[in-house]
């Protein structure tokens, strides 16, 4: 049984996910998943996209070192 | 099951509001004045930078719905920021010396890892704090 948000395992005898806090119902297999990991493709899009995110803030950050604003 | 608890706070966490702090301190009156040496004038910005753009970077993924939680960072995004920090800073742009600024100096990789791992040694903490908070009160309840 694992949390539906962070894919963290689930115990059943508590009602909140140990790592994000959500909660859910061990008696509804809706408020869960049965694997702890979403499908193939949904991983590849997640880290295609929080890559693309990091390299972009990475850029902005380097931009604005660009204007020697940031002396790094 | 109610509204869902926000373990990490992302621009509020206390390690990006200290990054925050000790940045332009570092800017300002560290740097400017010497004191701290080649620590502060080359390497303590490097370190603060996961530090302070991870809960950032996150917070825009949450903003537009690709983090669907509030949970502390894992070392996986850790690791990747620290990943694209490195090919932006290290790859993208010395290859460009004409228009950035940069020196491409290789200890800053560790600069950005020594920062990403104090800063996910206390995310880690803060998380089983988080969870041993959520298993007294799921006992209590």
């Amino acid at each position: 049984m694992y949390c539906r948000h962070c894919y963290a395992k689930l115990d059943a005898e508590f009602h909140h996910c140990p790592r994000c806090g959500y909660g859910f119902d061990a008696a509804d297999p809706s408020s869960c998943l049965a694997r702890p990991f979403p499908d193939k493709w949904r991983i590849i899009k997640y880290i295609f996209f929080t890559t693309i995110i990091s390299v972009v803030a990475a850029f902005i950050v380097s931009t604005f070192q660009m204007a020697g604003a940031s002396g790094h | 099951m109610g509204k869902p608890p926000r373990p990490f706070r992302y621009l509020a966490d206390p390690v990006c509001i200290s990054s925050l702090i000790l940045y332009p301190i570092n800017r300002f009156c560290l740097k400017p004045h010497h004191i701290g040496g080649w620590f502060t004038h080359g390497y303590l910005n490097d370190v603060l930078c996961l530090p302070l753009f991870v809960p950032m970077i996150l917070y825009a993924q949450y903003v537009i719905g690709l983090r669907k939680h509030a949970a502390y960072p894992s070392a996986w995004e850790i690791f990747q920021n620290w990943l694209a920090f490195i090919f932006i800073f290290q790859v993208v742009i010395v290859r460009f010396p004409k228009t950035f600024i940069a020196a491409g100096d290789p200890w800053d990789i560790l600069a950005y890892a020594a920062g990403g791992i104090i800063a996910g040694v206390y995310w880690s903490l803060a998380a089983r704090r988080f969870r041993r908070q959520l298993i007294a009160k799921s006992s209590g309840s």
